[in-house]
């Protein structure tokens, strides 16, 4: 098997990584939520994608104004599948606020649970009370694992550039880029660089594309949009991965993205629940100099 | 014949025509005014004599002129979301209506304050600043671990518990900037008095949902209740407001020892939860006609009486602990479900509509409602956006949940 291979696996069924770390998984949601910390007390750190339908039962608790991963997500806790022993959710978006607020609610048997209340205002009074919000989660750690978290452990910056950089020279499919980096928050560090290693090593054919385009909007929790756009002939060679909801600093972000990617185009798409982006697409158009196609 | 019994409340007229006088007044005093969410601590600016409007008592002018579609489509024409908060983002519409806005339009506006307690409210703030040159001052919407037991029975004095340390820490902080942003210096002593005026406002409040919980039958109905609870709440810490909720109570006061009836030949008492439906208050009248069925609970008055008293501890700490979780008590599950369950108990419902768009889910209220045996119908639709209202269905929605589950 291909490190490609091992790494698209593990994007796609985590299971066996669960399985080797029961009792010490950490499930989270929230693209802010820091892994390297989970990961210095002894945890792995598991993002929730939410990838897949939700239950009758989790559309019903939350509704449909909430985004369907978040559902998914509650309906695998509902039904006991989920495989985490502990669940850590950010202040990501409305529906992790909403998705915490239901569980807290509801009545056992869940895994413990805490919300990571990381806010978004560009203010010293918000980088304060943020800050106090990470000092809190070191002692929920330290509850949860027994153990005081030290440094935290991410992936090699430097490993991670490199799949970028094989993408952007299109030499490696978005579909795959994104399973790749989807691969990085379900595996431990140690092994998650290895494979990146042994993946850069390997010999990468040339993608065919007739157009390069960059993906903002919703978080892609499946490579469906990124399969569907390279069935067109487009490269993506990039998505945002975070989740400042349709500001100015979100579209600057995109724009200063896009164009190191090298992008002939950004294409935003906006999943239901999702809708408030769209209140950032007027500053988005303005801060691009390539067309802006909306999905 | 009419199925009103009692004549119109003269405290809701009156509040009515001191809300014109006053708009009037803003435009004479031509000066900028601040625009203000309504969940933000207004209490501030007007202890620094800053004229404000709240965004969404003006998004209800708007729609009760039947002007919100309009307005929605003007942010629409300029890329934004037509179908995302429009009760938040109908105002800024407005601003684009150059022929013949509501009441002359609103002032020029100096600066908008928000609370960013939906992902859409950022951007919102941001299309202020870059549509009219607005600049905007945006508090956090911090969201605790913790979940307090029956917060109305604790909130009023400890706060500090209830709400907790870290989200008044943030909150306090924030406010502590404010008046540096509008360019003002903040007086104290005046901000004391001012919230002194508004406890002794919700005060009033409270006694008169106390008297309407227990009356039989209901002298008012929540048409008439409120614009007499919330013209006065937008003008909360003055003296005005006061003594509007005093006459108010005094009003219902009267009616009850007279015996007066809003519905002579009441049958049914119906609760409202959710927002005002603005544009369409002739709905909550129908049912009084056709099944002797009248609304008598509506948020307004119950979270003036059990929602906004804050007694003790630093002004501006206080002040903070009033908003920093609004929201958690209108909707936030473990804070609100229980509160309605109590609310409707106290006032002997017969059953519940509830007002919930689908982006709001209403699945935990509801759920502890049925649960009390309160039957419950949700209404999916939009308080200020009459192109999601379809008044025939929702009259024979709610006629036939009357006639299945509550007659």
């Amino acid at each position: 098997m291909s490190a490609l291979d091992a790494l698209v696996a593990a994007y796609e069924d985590p299971r066996p990584v669960l399985d080797e770390w029961r009792g010490r998984v950490v499930g989270y949601a929230g693209a802010d939520v820091p892994r390297g910390l989970v990961a210095a007390a002894g945890l792995l750190p598991f993002r929730l994608r939410g990838a897949g339908e939700p239950s009758p039962q989790a559309d019903a608790i939350l509704g449909p104004g909430v985004a369907a991963p978040a559902r998914r997500i509650l309906a695998d806790l509902l039904d006991g599948s989920a495989g985490v022993d502990f669940l850590l959710l950010s202040h990501e978006s409305d529906s992790l606020v909403r998705l915490f607020t239901a569980l807290r609610a509801l009545p056992g048997p869940l895994p413990q649970l805490w919300f990571l209340d990381l806010l978004h205002l560009p203010t010293e009074t918000t980088a304060a009370y943020n800050a106090a919000r990470l000092e809190e989660l070191r002692d929920v750690l330290e509850r949860w694992s027994g153990s005081r978290p030290g440094e935290p452990r991410e992936p090699t910056a430097e490993l991670v550039e490199g799949v970028e950089r094989l993408r952007r020279e299109g030499r490696l499919r978005g579909s795959d880029a994104l399973a790749v980096l989807g691969a990085g928050e379900i595996l431990p560090a140690p092994e998650y660089e290895q494979l990146l290693e042994e993946l850069l090593a390997e010999q990468h054919d040339p993608v065919p594309a007739r157009k390069r385009v960059y993906v903002t909007g919703s978080d892609q929790v499946t490579p469906d949009l990124h399969r569907s756009l390279e069935a067109d002939g487009l490269h993506v060679v990039g998505e945002d991965r975070i989740r400042l909801h349709g500001t100015n600093e979100r579209a600057a972000h995109t724009a200063r993205e896009a164009e190191a990617a090298g992008a002939d185009a950004v294409v935003a798409w906006i999943r239901p629940g999702d809708e408030a982006l769209a209140w950032g697409l007027p500053a988005l158009r303005r801060a691009l100099d390539i067309p802006l196609e909306i999905l | 014949m009419s199925a009103r019994g009692a004549r119109r409340l003269e405290s809701s007229a009156a509040a009515l025509a001191h809300q014109r006088e006053w708009f009037a007044g803003l435009h004479e005093r031509e000066e900028p005014i601040v625009l203000v969410d309504a969940d933000v601590p207004h209490e501030l600016l007007r202890a620094m004599d800053i004229p404000y409007v709240v965004n969404q008592w003006w998004a209800s002018i708007c729609a009760a002129k039947q002007r919100a579609p309009d307005y929605l489509a003007l942010l629409s024409e300029r890329g934004y979301p037509d179908d995302v908060e429009q009760y938040s983002a109908i105002s800024l519409g407005s601003t684009f209506d150059l022929d013949d806005p509501p009441w002359g339009g609103l002032p020029d506006v100096a600066a908008f304050v928000t609370q960013v307690w939906t992902d859409a409210h950022r951007g919102i703030a941001e299309a202020w600043e870059r549509e009219r040159g607005v600049p905007f001052f945006a508090l956090e919407k911090a969201v605790a671990n913790e979940l307090p037991e029956r917060w109305w029975e604790r909130i009023a004095h400890d706060w500090e518990d209830v709400v907790g340390t870290t989200r008044l820490d943030l909150m306090t902080a924030e406010l502590e900037r404010l008046p540096a942003f509008l360019g003002r210096r903040l007086d104290e002593a005046r901000l004391e008095r001012i919230l002194e005026l508004a406890n002794e406002q919700q005060e009033w409040s409270r006694r008169t949902r106390d008297l309407l919980a227990a009356a039989r039958p209901a002298p008012v109905d929540i048409v008439d209740s409120i614009p007499a609870v919330m013209l006065p709440q937008w003008h909360r810490g003055t003296e005005w407001a006061r003594d509007a909720a005093r006459s108010f109570h005094e009003e219902v006061e009267e009616r009850i020892a007279a015996g007066d009836a809003v519905c002579p030949g009441e049958r049914l008492r119906l609760m409202w939860i959710g927002r005002g439906l603005w544009f369409n208050l002739g709905f909550y009248q129908h049912f009084q006609q056709e099944y002797g069925a009248v609304f008598v609970w509506s948020m307004y008055l119950a979270i003036a009486a059990d929602g906004y008293l804050r007694y003790g501890g630093p002004s501006l700490r206080a002040l903070a602990a009033r908003f920093a979780a609004f929201a958690d008590m209108l909707g936030m599950p473990g804070w609100a479900d229980p509160w309605y369950v109590k609310e409707a108990q106290l006032h002997g419902v017969d059953a519940v509509v509830h007002l919930a768009p689908r982006e709001r889910s209403a699945w935990f209220v509801n759920r502890a409602l049925e649960e009390a045996g309160i039957p419950v119908l949700e209404l999916d639709a939009d308080n200020v956006d009459a192109r999601r209202w379809d008044e025939e269905a929702f009259v024979q929605e709610l006629s036939t949940f009357i006639e299945k589950r509550v007659l």
